[in-house]
């Protein structure tokens, strides 16, 4: 790891509350969310075939391309040329049978770092990670304090959903605080999606006021997933947002975080008679006894 | 005429011949053609009146002395379709030339001999712009004219009858032709009224006869298509066509690119109309290079610059034919997403809406990173149906039934590395999976439903809830796209004696070779009717992981089976 990178994780290690520790996850509940964890976390065979992440990536990458070059080097080739292709959304990505190898990691990494290619072709790289099922965690935690291209550092904040912890997590603490409400908003997506990401409560709270009304309502929903109780506060005062949307997702988040205090919320009748339908019945599910 | 006809036509050194110009050489009854303005009205309201199909006979005396001659002055109304193809494949569409050997979307008014001395008089009404009849190839005897535009015009017909051609310039224009005999003296004998309409822009909907399918073929690095390709051969034969993808730098996503459309006329013609997407990647060029030609033109409607994906054809479908509220839909309803100003480019939503036989309706798409109708919606033929057809819609809840039904341990052999779901257990233990699907269907797909049966006039028993679970996308906003393969994302093709479904196989189980285990197919075949064939075809890497499915990675024209004059015309 670089010392400018350290010197970014040190300072938003303050953000990151490690389960077990005073002032984790909150109300000391285990987070009962995503299915997607690190390595060994739960029974699933593939998951549990996982190594270790490697902290010091930089040397491993560099073994394992000095490895493969001797092993695999027409697959080396291969993974270094593949080309993106255009998704049907128009942006492109790089898939298939080829990056399905946890090999495909490394050199992914070493084309990332070396290959002087397109802010767009190295955003299809680090998106295609996660794909490989191989050990790109730290590299992308690490990276996503230094790259300088916002599409890049969105996809890297993505594919932190699927990293191993702890590198996710120091990943994510930083993403939550990047200048671009994308990169924001994608943290705070990935963090609703891990089952540890509760570990970042406060800063998924923080989120709920950000400047960027995107980011605020993916804010609302990742609270509701990681069930928040501490949030409740927050999402009630959610509610008065002339953003439809936030208001939906923060009432939303309220009956997953704190599902009584939902039912017998005083402003549920004022929601019944939201202009937005969405809202309106949602509350009105919510109002049934 | 459209300036930029004028300029071709000049350009080109050819000219019309208008019978304003040119000197009646048939008893000397041709008058100047007077442009503008006029009300179509005959001028003497005391003439003999017929119109359309009535029949109406007058004795016309002719001044010349040769006693008197029974003329049959009865004209079939004119249901024609648009010329802007290119017959003569000389590059330029046939509307800005003169009538050619070969020229067939025409329409022909017979005209009967007239005793010597009589004449014809012709006044046009209505759409002049986009209008023309021709009393010979090269001489044009009312409307849209080298620049001008001609209301009346007077000539006298052959010894043994002539014929009137009439041409339009464009979809859905309306006009009427008053045709009155003239006799020596030139006094009204009688009068008939034709009505003059060019087919609207129909777009095809899947009862309809297969006439043929294409699918690009690739073979590269993220992945093949060969086995795909292989099943559509298998089952259509002849009527299928693989696209060499290289020569389109792999752009799969022919859907997209392009929208088959047709129109008739009553006269046997046919003038197919290939809408080309502002979309405007590799494939744009296919549609000149392959389809394009005698009796196909390829059209656009937007502003390329302003592209956006929802100009993208996945998102323009079309439903079977509907009764909605008592008003018959008989060539379905067409449906695309929008919302406010998001959405289909408002320059095709508009010429859309202006066809006025399918009557558009806009969907809420923008929950989609892709954002378009084929993600969540389809409808299959089914002759057993009170409708003759199925509405199939994705459905959340059928999906979370589907896993609860199966073991929870079962490997997910394509679903680890792809999705991060390598077994039934890790879907399942996704709150945060639940809770986005469960939202989608609360937020999205209910209203999308309820919206569906108020505008295609459903009831429960048309609606086939097809198991579909979505994720967030990578980089894409929030947008979702389909995490189970979207089997509502097929193709259906029907052949004279029995109907293939071509269908996203969702690898959801353990052994990929083992479609007979796969909870989701078992799923989806107890919903289809038995009378359709459906082929589970492996579209994973070359679809799938790129956003589409099936339906988005093949297009197909199809052949028109009602007369929208006939059935139609009550809602132009």
């Amino acid at each position: 790891m670089t010392k400018a990178s350290t010197s970014i994780l040190f300072l938003v290690a303050g953000l990151i509350a490690v389960p077990g520790c005073a002032g984790g996850v909150d109300d000391g509940e285990a987070p009962r969310s995503a299915a997607i964890v690190g390595a060994g976390a739960d029974d699933d065979p593939a998951a549990a075939a996982a190594p270790a992440a490697v902290r010091d990536w930089r040397p491993w990458v560099a073994a394992e391309l000095d490895r493969l070059r001797v092993e695999r080097a027409a697959y080396v080739d291969e993974v270094m040329n593949l080309p993106v292709r255009a998704t049907r959304a128009g942006f492109p990505r790089i898939t298939g049978p080829i990056v399905r190898d946890r090999d495909a990691a490394p050199i992914l990494i070493h084309r990332l770092l070396t290959a002087g290619e397109s802010a767009e072709v190295r955003a299809a790289i680090v998106d295609a990670l996660p794909r490989t099922e191989g050990d790109f965690s730290a590299a992308v935690a690490e990276l996503i304090t230094t790259e300088t291209d916002e599409r890049v550092r969105e996809l890297l904040s993505s594919a932190l959903a699927r990293a191993q912890a702890p590198f996710a997590l120091e990943g994510l603490a930083v993403g939550l605080t990047d200048a671009s409400p994308r990169v924001r908003a994608e943290a705070v997506r990935s963090l609703g999606r891990r089952t540890d990401g509760a570990s970042l409560a406060t800063g998924l709270v923080t989120a709920l006021g950000d400047g960027d009304v995107v980011v605020q309502q993916e804010a609302a929903r990742a609270l509701g997933n990681l069930e928040v109780r501490s949030a409740a506060d927050a999402l009630v005062g959610a509610l008065a947002s002339p953003d439809a949307d936030l208001r939906r997702h923060s009432l939303r988040a309220l009956s997953r975080v704190d599902p009584e205090r939902a039912r017998t919320l005083p402003q549920l009748q004022t929601l019944r008679s939201d202009p937005d339908p969405k809202i309106a019945r949602l509350a009105d599910e919510l109002a049934r006894p | 005429m459209a300036k930029r006809g004028v300029r071709w036509l000049l350009a080109m050194g050819v000219g019309f011949a208008t019978g304003a110009c040119k000197d009646d050489d048939g008893g000397g009854a041709a008058e100047a053609g007077t442009t503008g303005g006029g009300d179509g009205s005959s001028g003497d309201p005391s003439v003999a009146e017929s119109s359309g199909d009535s029949l109406a006979t007058a004795d016309g005396e002719s001044s010349t002395g040769d006693g008197p001659t029974e003329v049959e002055w009865v004209f079939e109304d004119v249901y024609g379709v648009i010329n802007v193809d290119d017959d003569d494949e000389n590059g330029s569409a046939d509307w800005l030339q003169v009538i050619f050997d070969g020229e067939d979307d025409h329409s022909v008014i017979p005209l009967p001999a007239l005793p010597p001395g009589h004449s014809a008089r012709l006044e046009l009404a209505g759409d002049l712009e986009h209008i023309r009849i021709w009393r010979g190839p090269t001489s044009i005897s009312v409307g849209a004219g080298d620049g001008e535009f001609f209301e009346t015009d007077e000539f006298t017909p052959e010894s043994d009858g002539s014929e009137l051609w009439v041409e339009f310039g464009a979809d859905n224009v309306a006009g009427s032709l008053i045709l009155t005999h003239l006799d020596a003296d030139g006094t009204a004998v009688e009068s008939a009224e034709i009505v003059l309409r060019s087919s609207p822009l129909i777009l095809n909907h899947h009862l309809q006869p297969t006439e043929h399918v294409w699918v690009v073929e690739v073979n590269a690095g993220y992945g093949s298509n060969a086995d795909m390709i292989a099943d559509y051969a298998d089952a259509l034969g002849n009527l299928f066509t693989a696209v060499p993808g290289p020569q389109y730098d792999g752009d799969v996503w022919i859907q997209d690119e392009f929208q088959f459309a047709f129109a008739t006329g009553s006269q046997g013609q046919r003038a197919d109309t290939v809408i080309d997407s502002i979309r405007d990647r590799e494939l744009d060029p296919w549609a000149e290079q392959a389809i394009e030609g005698p009796g196909t033109n390829v059209r656009t409607w937007g502003v390329p610059n302003q592209a956006t994906t929802w100009d993208s054809f996945g998102n323009l479908e079309n439903s079977p034919p509907v009764t909605v509220d008592g008003v018959e839909y008989p060539f379905g309803r067409v449906y695309y997403g929008r919302q406010g100003t998001l959405g289909m480019h408002s320059q095709l939503a508009t010429k859309l809406q202006e066809q006025g036989v399918q009557a558009p309706i806009e969907m809420d798409t923008m929950w989609l990173c892709v954002g378009h109708v084929d993600e969540f919606s389809t409808f299959v033929p089914d002759p057993s149906a009170p409708k003759g057809f199925r509405f199939v819609i994705s459905d959340v809840p059928a999906a979370w039934a589907v896993l609860e039904d199966v073991s929870s341990s079962t490997a997910l052999t394509r679903y680890g590395a792809d999705h991060g779901y390598p077994t039934v257990r890790s879907l399942l233990e996704d709150t945060a999976l639940r809770n986005l699907n469960d939202d989608l269907q609360a937020d999205e797909l209910d209203p999308i439903l309820a919206q569906a049966i108020a505008e295609f006039g459903l009831e429960e028993a048309d609606i086939i809830r097809l198991p579909s679970l979505f994720e967030s996308v990578s980089g894409c906003g929030g947008g979702v796209a389909s995490l189970v393969p979207g089997m509502v994302n097929l193709i259906v093709a029907p052949l004279e004696t029995e109907t293939h479904l071509f269908i996203a196989d969702p690898y959801f189980r353990t052994d990929l070779d083992d479609q007979s285990s796969d909870p989701f197919i078992a799923a989806f075949n107890d919903l289809l009717p038995d009378t359709l064939i459906p082929h589970y075809v492996d579209d994973w890497d070359v679809y799938h992981l790129a956003m589409g499915e099936v339906h988005c990675g093949t297009n197909m024209t199809q052949t028109p089976t009602e007369n929208w004059w006939e059935v139609g015309l009550h809602l132009l």
